[in-house]
């Protein structure tokens, strides 16, 4: 039995493209099966980590953001020689790039996601609105004409607003979306004047949305049409489908963000734990191998309107059916990587990542100014590691 | 009854309504229907025709509770069966060795209440891994057992000190060995505290978090209390279901203590009752 | 904590009876083996898995490097650097002040509710057994848990709290209880304080019933009122009980981490991070065990200071 815990076993779109992928493997591998089993999102990073430390991993090792801190503990396998073998990375996205380390392909990126800015069409209407912003500008108007004509009940605005990881990517998505990043050029860049920029328009639209959320929380309130405006990951397009009301459905409307730059999110990948045995080690490569073959590949255009890691994998009758998907493949070919091109900031990010998540929750629940907060934070995070 | 008895009885009613509200609430979230709850006035008492035990079906589908429940029960019963035989051992020592050494001994075994648990299953966490014993129920109950022995040991200290002597001597006298009137006269005197000692220790493995939290990795071993703490930034919206997972894992130590809380009560107070 | 004393017994047998030990001088070697096999488990055990985690986290805050495999443990190089790093560390003195302000404000307060519903249900009354149980029912009602409950009555939108206190006017506008630095620490108050009053109501009840009713009826006859009487009578006879919850309650408070864990993990911004939580933050989210073992060592030391420091209040009256 192969042990795979993933915080996305009950995602929607999610959940689904991984079953038929185990279903798939088992149906290949007569005796063996995959305990595929949820953990949540805020455990799954101490959990898997505390594992690999421990010498005592699962089989299956999937990551998104929390790869660089599974990478940090030296005990994922290299998958150098098994790509080549198989031909793989010839057939693969650019973004693979993002989980290698020292040259070392640590994992397989099995598809990259995108943002995408949320609205409700009758709010935005009854705002005055005919269109969604397009640039930062017109955000920030366009949230201040709606808390102005939103009734009791409704927020403007909904962000992450509680300690939680998702503050690192809901900010940084500003950060890059309005040219900066955390570290440039081999310095940090926290008090640059563009990272000040955007945090700063973070900050304010932020402060307007409902409090004490998470990001769970915000998608049911826009779902219920309670929150009229938010940027989220393209994937909830399904999480929508799901948990809203058919009343409140056909308002919501998805558009590309407000931003020159677009983030690329690198979706879930694959691993290999150094610390099972190498016949188990063989059983997780073949199922890293169902999970790259195009059927499963295209799956995730279709279930979460991601952009596919192999190359070529949506066929042309799922891009006649939404055509969206190839705007959004086109949009990650192009999109800036949320993470800086920092070997430091990848090995450390989990204490990098705390220190963010607390200045993001002291913005947004003092009075403290923004260069100030953000100044802390730069002298904090310099004294965790060199950029 | 007098007016005396009942502005008496009129408080404790109020106070008890105060202090049980989060139990009413946590049944009446489950019973009712998300849609009612989820509103800025939510109804303090419902409307009986909408009661309605979906939710509690509902968990079944979303989350293993089923498994989780049973983790806990044999985590507690390990854990009550190891703590009462060696505290009562231990407990039967202290109180009849009464020499310098075992009491200095009795007292550093207080120590442990001074180690944050946080620190203490750091290096348990190693030891465990070391050896291979983490991610199993085992390791759960030694260290429960652990961090409940000191305690439990005081506890049969206590009371074996509240049975007489005398009791024994006669017995030795007529013949028995020590060991003997310990099994024969002492152990079945001592009962009731052996029988507040199970609840006690029952009811700290079955609360306990900070093991279960870091010494459980896969979702084999998960426990009640951290199954529903992960529960919760996952489906922040079904309170419903949240509350019905959260009220079958205290309905079997709450049901405990009411049927043996009067045990429990003698049993920790046994020094003073003599 | 089944510390449940009863202030009689300052006046009998002390613990360890060193008088009463009619039968002692016939111990013959034979008990005492027999007394010290008893012993012996406990004692193996609390060896192994007290004293030697002990020394290993000492150990450990003496070491250079991050690992969680025993064996490496020893091959990384010897520093005070994580000692340096924590007295120098803001967080540190940070945690202790919310570590001290949690455990003062549960301590205060669960003592207050323990003593009010113990003095309501010390005299005979009928149903009383079935009262004193469903005051006591928080108790084996895991923190945890409890925990969750108030998570959601306390729920920045839908909370039931936040809608009975603005039915009663205290507030016009919903409170993100765990969202504030402000109030997030009252947040994690409440169910800590659930958990924490039985333990207190118990041991006060024990000691108040050992009071006499005659003492009371004196009173009354000497027309002292409630007050009087609760600073003539109640209290005198219960405050050393009262000490001992007190202690027996910020120890477990200081050391605990469920509730806070359960619910904000120590935030917002670290305003609700004990030292608990930070050595857990150390240790399992970091994994700094090193680190995580000196705020440990230091954490320890500092609960063996003010213990030290109570002892002549303690010694005075209970020995």
């Amino acid at each position: 039995m192969l042990d795979f815990p993933t915080w996305q076993a009950n995602e929607p779109g999610h959940g689904e493209a991984l079953r038929a992928i185990v279903e798939e493997f088992e149906s290949r591998h007569e005796g063996v099966t995959v305990n595929m089993y949820p953990v949540s999102n805020e455990d799954f990073q101490n959990q898997i980590v505390t594992q690999l430390s421990a010498g005592d991993p699962p089989d299956i090792i999937a990551s998104g953001n929390h790869f660089y801190a599974f990478a940090g503990t030296g005990q994922l396998e290299p998958l150098n020689d098994r790509l080549e073998e198989s031909g793989l990375l010839d057939e693969w996205e650019d973004f693979q790039q993002e989980r290698v380390v020292d040259g070392d392909h640590l994992a397989l990126t099995m598809h990259a996601l995108t943002r995408l800015l949320y609205y409700n069409e009758e709010y935005l209407a009854a705002a005055g609105l005919d269109a969604p912003p397009t640039s930062p500008t017109e955000l920030a108007d366009a949230v201040e004409a709606l808390a102005g004509s939103v009734g009791e009940g409704v927020s403007p605005w909904g962000a992450t607003t509680t300690t939680h990881s998702n503050l690192f990517g809901e900010s940084t998505a500003f950060i890059v979306g309005m040219g900066g990043q955390w570290i440039t050029d081999g310095e940090w860049s926290v008090t640059a004047p563009e990272t000040v920029e955007a945090v700063d328009l973070y900050r304010r639209l932020a402060q307007q949305a409902p409090p004490g959320l998470d990001g769970g929380g915000y998608r049911q309130l826009l779902g219920d049409g309670r929150i009229a405006m938010s940027q989220d990951g393209n994937w909830v397009i399904s999480t929508l489908d799901e948990v809203s009301p058919a009343d409140v459905r056909p308002k919501l409307k998805a558009a590309p963000p407000p931003f020159e730059n677009t983030v690329a999110l690198v979706g879930t990948s694959l691993s290999i734990p150094e610390g099972i045995s190498e016949e188990r080690k063989d059983l997780v490569w073949e199922f890293i191998q169902v999970a790259a073959e195009p059927e499963f590949q295209g799956m995730w255009a279709g279930s979460i309107d991601a952009a596919p890691g192999r190359t070529g994998s949506i066929t042309s009758e799922q891009v006649q059916e939404r055509p969206e998907l190839e705007v959004v493949a086109q949009t990650i070919a192009s999109a800036q990587p949320e993470f800086p091109d920092s070997a430091n900031f990848r090995a450390n990010f989990g204490e990098i990542e705390q220190h963010i998540i607390d200045a993001m929750m002291r913005l947004l629940t003092t009075d403290d100014e923004t260069a100030a907060v953000l100044a802390d934070l730069e002298s904090q995070l310099s004294s965790v590691t060199e950029p | 009854m007098t007016r005396g008895m009942i502005i008496r009885y009129g408080l404790i009613v109020a106070i008890i309504v105060v202090l049980l509200f989060p139990v009413y609430w946590m049944a009446l979230t489950a019973v009712l229907p998300t849609r009612e709850l989820l509103s800025p006035s939510p109804p303090l008492i419902p409307d009986l025709s909408s009661i309605s035990f979906d939710s509690f079906q509902r968990v079944f589908e979303l989350r293993p509770v089923g498994r989780w429940m049973t983790n806990s029960a044999v985590v507690t019963a390990g854990t009550v069966v190891c703590s009462v035989v060696l505290a009562t051992m231990a407990g039967y020592s202290l109180s009849r060795l009464a020499s310098k050494i075992g009491l200095v001994v009795g007292y550093s075994l207080f120590a442990v209440r001074l180690i944050p648990t946080t620190l203490l299953v750091i290096p348990l966490f190693m030891m465990f891994s070391e050896v291979e014993l983490n991610n199993t129920l085992r390791s759960l109950v030694i260290a429960n057992t652990v961090v409940i022995v000191p305690f439990a040991a005081w506890l049969m200290k206590s009371f074996f000190d509240s049975i007489p002597v005398e009791l024994e001597e006669a017995a030795m006298v007529d013949g028995c060995s020590r060991l003997r009137s310990f099994l024969t006269i002492v152990l079945p005197l001592a009962r009731p505290g052996i029988g507040a000692v199970a609840i006690f220790s029952g009811i700290l493995a079955w609360g306990d978090f900070t093991f279960a939290r870091t010494l459980i990795q896969g979702d084999a071993g998960t426990t009640v209390t951290v199954g529903l703490v992960s529960f919760v930034g996952e489906y922040t919206a079904d309170w419903g279901a949240l509350m019905a997972a959260g009220l079958l894992s205290i309905a079997p130590m709450v049901v405990l203590f009411i049927l043996l809380e009067p045990l429990l009560i003698s049993g920790l107070t046994s020094g003073a009752v003599k | 904590m089944p510390v449940v004393t009863d202030d009689r017994r300052k006046a009998g047998t002390p613990t360890g009876r060193p008088g009463r030990s009619p039968w002692r001088p016939s111990l013959s070697t034979r008990n005492n083996l027999l007394s010290y096999m008893l012993l012996a488990p406990s004692l193996a055990m609390t060896l192994v898995f007290i004293a030697f985690p002990i020394y290993m986290i000492v150990n450990l805050s003496l070491r250079d490097g991050k690992t969680m495999i025993m064996s490496e443990v020893g091959d990384l190089p010897l520093t005070l650097g994580n000692y340096d790093s924590v007295l120098a560390d803001p967080d540190t003195w940070h945690s202790l002040r919310i570590s001290a302000m949690y455990t003062a404000a549960t301590v205060t307060a669960a003592i207050l509710v323990g003593l009010v519903t113990a003095l309501l249900i010390r005299r005979r009354l009928p149903g009383r057994r079935w009262l004193r149980t469903l005051i006591l029912i928080p108790w084996p009602i895991p923190g945890a848990i409890a925990t969750v409950a108030f998570v959601w009555m306390l729920d920045g939108t839908y909370g039931v709290i936040n809608y009975i206190l603005r039915m009663v006017g205290i507030i016009d506008q919903n409170v993100a209880w765990f969202f504030d630095p402000q109030t997030a620490l009252i947040g994690v108050l409440m169910p800590t304080v659930w958990s924490a009053y039985p333990l207190c109501t118990l041991m006060l009840l024990a000691s108040l019933q050992s009071v006499p009713d005659e003492l009371y009826e004196a009173a009354k006859v000497d027309g002292a009122g409630a007050i009087l009487q609760f600073r003539h009578v109640t209290w005198p006879a219960v405050q050393n009980t009262a000490v001992l919850a007190m202690i027996v309650t910020g120890l477990w408070t200081f050391t605990t981490f469920d509730f806070v864990y359960a619910i904000t993990r120590g935030g917002p911004d670290g305003a609700t991070q004990t030292l608990a939580v930070a050595i857990y933050n150390q240790a399992f989210r970091f994994f700094d065990l090193p680190h995580a073992s000196a705020l440990g060592v230091v954490t320890m030391v500092l609960a063996g200071l003010v213990l030290l420091a109570l002892f002549p209040v303690v010694r005075r009256r209970f020995f």
